[in-house]
């Protein structure tokens, strides 16, 4: 059981087809082949615009794989299957229950409080709103927003403290694997202490991850082990 | 683990049967022709033609074979430009007028004795009588246009009361009593429950017409285009309500809409139509940021 | 030749005759159905009675027994007419009293004796269709029937109830025949509607405007739409009885006093009224003014 990966990707390539521009082709990445195993945390490096934002993406389903197969051992699902190629049914129902996903922006609807926003994963599986309610405000106070924050719409809130919202909203579910497309851009150093500190609790507690940090520093931190992207290609470190 | 800031009940066994399940609904090669319809309606129409209008009859195909399936609890979010079938197909599923040809199946499990004995059985064949009493049971509907939806010369709670009524509601008070706890579900005042929804606001109207769909606790729930028009806080606010409806009562929805961001925000399935043919489908977010078909590309690089 | 023998009996042809018996039957073998008929043109204006009056040429007899009553009034202008009409093309009986009576041609009254398996009650209807009032479209209407969509009805009760505190029409009350058709069962006041319930005499109801004839057979369901907690109740003249004949528990009239500006009430049923006065010998109890003034006004 130990040698049994949790994600595998196999001669992943993506490329874009632009309809608009006369079908012109963009290459978003290519032969991308790695493998995370649960509780191993994997990081992606490389300069902007080498596709790794699109490989994260692609795990996540967002992209659809040109070519290759992303394998994933789903717990709630079949077993071992191609995320790339399973019914989308299926991709939200990993999505709901087993990846996370991450990313620079918040996405939610207007108006609703911040609490609520973090609460509703859990409330949707089940908590009692009272409970989920308590743990989420206990979390986003761990991670230093101010508790006069908690009932505000977050669509007010600055860039920092939505993107802790954004974080805690995935985290507080605990996923099986959780993809990371630099969730630590927008916060000072004393939060993103606080947050990688929370990643390595998931992390002990057997979460796998998949992540972009542009900071080194952050990188080295957080990653088991780095691949380097340069241009779609993967370079071996 | 240090303390219990994560979920201590994690995921529930039972929930691994949740994305499994059969269908709720499965439509297949829905067609609506509106005009003479010839034999060539179908194949001189459709994106590739650039065209719903068939040349040789002139009839206006505003469904070419549609197939959609709806599973249980989600939202499916319909995209398309003005005349691309979007309301013509809401319209159908919820029996507004008869389809030209094509099938729709519900799941057994809803469709239990209570509503009607036809188990796999194409609904669209079955009697108007029949198909009312599918409609009233298991589906609500809420239209663009709140003149659609509600009957403005009747009271709000009327309107409510109207599908209850139809469900067998006979009982004055129980109505009453039943429309206020909708209302207050939708944040309608209750003291207006007597007030003719002409003197609403437009936001107002919507979610009486919301209120009124969901009074028979239907299973489906078609939202056509309910947030267009309604100046953005309240259009929040719908949204919001309509969000929480869902997480609470487990309703499957289609939403339509012209709006992408409606869309992003409501629906987990997207599906995409031009000329009433469905180009793209697929989870929201990929169809948002990694469209295939160069309609639904031009669709999300038009978005302000 | 006398000139009114040149008219065929009943005045109108045995063809016609015909059509509207078997519309008759088709009515009686579909409680509640509206079935359309073609009718006839007659020396009366439609809208005075010419439904009821082409059913009852189409059914009498020379043996016949005919009563004509317009809200209860055996001699108001449009009875008194109709019941010269009907004798001067077929020479048949005519009375006032319900008991002897064969054949009755009623308008918005149903007469307070109970009547038996022999008489057959025709009702004058000015508008057939109980869902007029909430659907304009016929199409719409006939629809709804077909489907028995009647949740429209029943809306328009609960808002009635809603804005009034109760149903507030009081004749035309809507009655579902048979469990299925809702009937409007002409404007009859809701005193009378319990009286089709399990009647043991044929309702026949005739609109000659609106071409349709409908019926109820003896002994069929027949239930007012009421809700569980609305229920359906006719007037109440309670501690009230006929000026005249000293009757209680009956439709009275409300009339005022010219001379003594004083509220009165009398049967509405004249015939049943001269029963009971002439039989109790108690005519005297008021004068005679007033039996001219309980006479209903025709049109």
């Amino acid at each position: 059981m130990e040698n049994h990966y949790l994600l595998r990707l196999e001669h992943a390539a993506k490329t874009f087809v632009l309809h608009g521009l006369g079908g012109k082709k963009i290459m978003g990445f290519r032969d991308i082949n790695f493998t995370v195993r649960r509780g191993e945390s994997v990081g992606l490096a490389g300069p902007s615009g080498s596709g790794k934002s699109s490989i994260i993406k692609s795990i996540y389903r967002t992209y659809l794989l040109s070519h290759g197969h992303i394998w994933y051992d789903s717990k709630y699902y079949d077993g071992i299957v191609d995320i790339s190629k399973i019914p989308e049914r299926a991709v939200h129902l990993i999505r709901t229950n087993e990846i996370g996903y991450i990313s620079q922006f918040l996405r939610v609807i207007p108006r609703v409080a911040a609490v609520e926003i973090v609460a509703e994963p859990l409330i949707r599986n089940g908590v009692p709103e009272v409970e989920a309610k308590k743990v989420s405000s206990d979390l986003l106070k761990r991670l230093l927003l101010p508790e006069n924050l908690h009932d505000a719409y977050p669509s007010t809130f600055s860039g920092g403290e939505q993107q802790k919202i954004n974080i805690a909203k995935t985290i507080v579910w605990r996923p099986r694997l959780l993809l990371l497309d630099e969730p630590t851009a927008s916060l000072d150093t004393h939060s993103v202490s606080i947050v990688m500190g929370l990643l390595k609790e998931l992390k002990e507690g057997g979460t796998a991850m998949v992540g972009i940090f542009h900071d080194a520093q952050i990188m080295n931190d957080f990653a088991d082990t780095v691949y380097n992207i340069d241009r779609g290609f993967y370079v071996e470190q | 683990m240090t303390n219990n800031i994560y979920n201590p009940y994690l995921i529930r066994e039972d929930e691994k049967l949740k994305g499994l399940t059969e269908p709720y609904v499965s439509i297949q090669n829905l067609t609506k022709i509106f005009g003479p319809s010839c034999p060539m309606c179908i194949e001189q129409t459709g994106p590739e033609h650039e065209t719903n209008k068939c040349c040789t009859c002139g009839s206006i195909v505003a469904l070419r074979k549609i197939s959609i399936e709806l599973y249980p609890n989600e939202i499916l979010g319909i995209i398309g430009e003005s005349g691309s079938g979007k309301s013509t197909l809401v319209r159908l599923l919820h029996f507004d007028m008869d389809v030209t040809y094509g099938e729709m199946y519900l799941d057994p499990l809803i469709l239990c004795q209570e509503v009607i004995d036809h188990t796999k059985k194409d609904i669209f064949t079955l009697s108007a009588f029949e198909k009312r009493k599918i409609r009233n049971k298991l589906i609500g509907i809420v239209y663009q246009n709140p003149y659609m939806g509600l009957k403005m010369d009747i009271s709000c709670g009327g309107n409510i009361a109207e599908k209850l009524i139809e469900y067998g509601w006979r009982n004055v008070n129980a109505i009453r009593t039943r429309a206020m706890e909708l209302l207050n579900r939708t944040e309608v005042p209750i003291d207006r429950i007597d007030h003719s929804p002409k003197t609403f606001s437009g936001g107002m109207q919507q979610r009486v017409q919301i209120a009124k769909a969901l009074s028979t606790n239907p299973k489906i729930l078609l939202l056509d285009e309910v947030t267009t028009g309604l100046d953005l806080s309240v259009q929040a606010k719908v949204l919001d309500l309509i969000k929480k409806i869902q997480e609470k009562l487990k309703i499957t929805m289609i939403v339509v809409s012209h709006d992408l961001g409606v869309i992003r925000l409501l629906a987990t399935r997207t599906v995409v139509m031009k000329y009433g043919t469905i180009v793209e489908a697929g989870l929201t977010d990929q169809i948002l940021e990694d469209p295939q078909h160069p309609y639904t590309q031009l669709l999300v690089n038009s978005q302000l | 030749m006398n000139r009114k023998n040149r008219y065929n009996f009943a005045f109108i042809d045995e063809d016609a005759k015909r059509e509207i018996r078997r519309k008759i039957l088709k009515a009686v073998a579909i409680p509640g159905y509206q079935v359309p008929f073609a009718s006839r043109e007659l020396p009366i204006a439609r809208g005075w009675g010419t439904g009821g009056l082409q059913v009852t040429l189409a059914l009498i007899g020379p043996t016949d027994c005919l009563k004509v009553i317009d809200q209860g009034c055996d001699d108001s202008v449009n009875a008194v007419n109709i019941k010269h009409f009907v004798q001067s093309v077929t020479n048949v009986k005519i009375t006032t009293d319900t008991t002897k009576a064969t054949l009755i041609q009623t308008r918005h009254r149903i007469p307070e004796e109970p009547m038996n398996e022999n008489q057959i009650l025709v009702l004058q209807v000015p508008i057939p269709e109980a869902l007029r009032n909430v659907e304009p479209s016929e199409r719409q209407t006939r629809r709804m029937h077909a489907e028995g969509d009647y949740t429209r009805l029943w809306l328009y009760l609960y808002e009635d109830i809603v804005k009034y505190g109760d149903v507030s029409i009081g004749a035309r009350y809507p009655v579902l025949v048979n469990g299925r058709y809702i009937m409007d069962p002409s404007p009859i006041p809701r005193w009378d509607i319990p009286k089709l319930h399990m009647a043991e005499t044929l309702f026949i109801f005739s609109a000659g405007r609106e071409k349709r004839i409908y019926a109820i057979p003896p002994y069929t369901d027949v239930k007012p739409l009421e809700f569980e907690d609305y229920k359906f109740c006719v007037e109440d003249f309670k501690g009230k009885q006929c000026a005249r004949c000293g009757s209680k528990g009956v439709f009275l009239d409300e009339i005022i006093d010219d001379e003594t500006g004083k509220r009165i009430y009398v049967c509405s049923d004249t015939g049943y009224c001269h029963k009971v006065a002439s039989k109790s010998k108690r005519k005297n109890a008021i004068s005679q003014n007033y039996q001219y003034k309980t006479a209903g006004s025709a049109g």
